[in-house]
């Protein structure tokens, strides 16, 4: 009965764990979007897709390499790790052939640009997303 | 074709707002690299024009920076300016060289398509749009089997830059399927006047490159340039095979090209290996250029080994081994020898 105890709180524990570690993508509240596939997502994050359906120019943002939200977003949406990641866009740069995202420190901050900007996405935990920013599923699931 | 390709340039630029104004220095962006080498060969590699340096040489080959201007939200102004080998001038003499590597207008029609106007590196290969940034590859040279025929024996398997237009861009599926494509019309290659200023006759060069990408990964692809050279207008051409596949931590690539300059073809080809332990990656390659093939004992071969270790993010420190064969009837290297070679590469 102990036994079974501990490994319900456990799996508990874990399932909750999970949940709270969770990310969600966020939007510019007016921006008309409500889902969007892995592979665009994808696509945004390697500079491949610039421009909204509605033409507005897209400006991802990113999160610093140290922050846990990066290490997730590279391995599940983008499929790579973190170093794979910059050495991608370090020879991008050099070749003239795009910019990185830009990399912001903290959740406030990605919040902040993004309710500032018509064209901004970015990733945030789940429960620092705000009102102010628009939350939009992946493939029809809202956190990854 | 040109002609339509040209007209097709002034269409779209002609889209393009009038920009007077200032932009904002927020959206300026500059970042650049630098790098220090110490070479040594145990060799000539050649008994009357040597190649191989044997005294010993510290070398501070580039000081490269990379700025970029968006004019609005299509237009963007990109810039690169090499510094080589620490250039000096005084009266009557300079060393080292300083390049505009690329300057161009750069405007996104859509998702797809971008059409560059200016000076840009020709795209071709891997490695001729990176082969000054150091730190973006895994050991200090490129392979000179294809991208520096001209050193060892051979010709220049096609321009390092070019001036004209050029029709870049991508196509992406919901799968793993992705295609960059590029294609490009030039003034070509000159061998009297600044071609980034006037033709040297009125012949345009063309080319361009396609790379598959069928599963995560791999890249599979080709390049092609053809055109007339110089005043004497002689045929220029090249192709080149390219095969990549990289994980996380493996990387294997390979390259094959064929050149052509009127009767003459020389022929390229490398293969690399590198494997990225945390910040360390061991790296091997061989290479090999024939620079005619149909000439018998020409022919030039690198096996270089690398390890390179990234202290921090951009800031990395090789250490290269070179063994080059020489053949007796190749004109630069026909000597065997060895090299050693280190260097610290920063990225900014």
């Amino acid at each position: 009965m102990i036994r079974y105890l501990i490994c319900t709180i456990s799996l508990v524990m874990f399932l909750a764990g999970s949940a709270l570690a969770a990310d969600v993508i966020i939007v510019n509240r007016n921006n008309p979007i409500n889902d969007i596939s892995s592979a665009q997502l994808k696509n945004i994050y390697n500079g491949r897709i610039k421009f909204w359906d509605n033409g507005t120019k897209i400006i991802p943002l990113d999160l610093v390499d140290d922050n846990p939200s990066a290490l997730r977003f590279a391995n599940v949406i983008l499929g790579v790790d973190l170093e794979t990641k910059r050495r991608f866009w370090m020879q991008k740069l050099y070749a003239g052939a795009g910019t990185p995202p830009q990399q912001e420190t903290n959740y406030t901050k990605v919040i902040s640009f993004v309710a500032a900007e018509p064209g901004a996405i970015g990733y945030v935990k789940k429960e620092n997303a705000t009102s102010a920013v628009k939350l939009i599923t992946v493939n029809g699931k809202l956190d990854f | 074709m040109k002609k339509l390709f040209i007209l097709l340039f002034l269409i779209g630029m002609a889209f393009v707002p009038a920009t007077v104004m200032a932009v904002s220095m927020d959206d300026f962006k500059l970042n650049g690299f630098i790098d220090l080498e110490y070479e040594k060969a145990d060799g000539p590699g050649h008994p009357l024009t040597p190649v191989g340096d044997e005294k010993g040489s510290f070398d501070q080959l580039h000081f490269n920076l990379l700025m970029e201007f968006p004019v609005n939200n299509q237009l963007t102004v990109k810039g690169h300016i090499e510094f080589e080998h620490s250039p000096k001038s005084a009266e009557g003499s300079q060393t080292g060289e300083i390049n505009v590597e690329w300057a161009y207008l750069e405007y996104s029609l859509n998702n797809s398509m971008m059409l560059r106007g200016g000076s840009f590196l020709t795209p071709i290969g891997i490695y001729n749009e990176i082969h000054d940034a150091t730190a973006t590859y895994n050991s200090i040279r490129i392979p000179w089997g294809i991208y520096r025929a001209d050193k060892i024996g051979g010709f220049a398997m096609f321009p390092k830059f070019g001036t004209g237009i050029n029709f870049l861009g991508n196509h992406s599926s919901d799968g793993d399927l992705e295609i960059n494509y590029s294609v490009y019309i030039l003034n070509g290659e000159n061998t009297v006047k600044n071609d980034a200023e006037k033709d040297d006759n009125s012949n345009k060069a063309a080319g361009g490159q396609l790379m598959l990408s069928p599963i995560s990964g791999l890249i599979i692809g080709g390049s092609y340039f053809t055109g007339k050279k110089g005043t004497a207008e002689d045929d220029h051409s090249v192709w080149i095979g390219t095969l990549d596949y990289s994980t996380n931590q493996i990387n294997i690539r390979a390259e094959y090209a064929s050149s052509g300059l009127n009767d003459t073809t020389e022929t390229g080809w490398y293969s690399e290996l590198a494997y990225r332990i945390k910040s360390v990656t061991p790296y091997i390659r061989y290479g090999t250029l024939d620079p005619d093939t149909d000439l018998n004992n020409d022919k030039w071969t690198e096996i270089v080994y690398v390890l390179n270790y990234e202290i921090k993010p951009g800031f990395i420190v090789k250490l290269e081994n070179r063994h080059f064969g020489g053949e007796a009837n190749n004109s630069k290297v026909s000597e065997n020898y060895n090299e050693l070679g280190a260097s610290v590469n920063v990225a900014f």
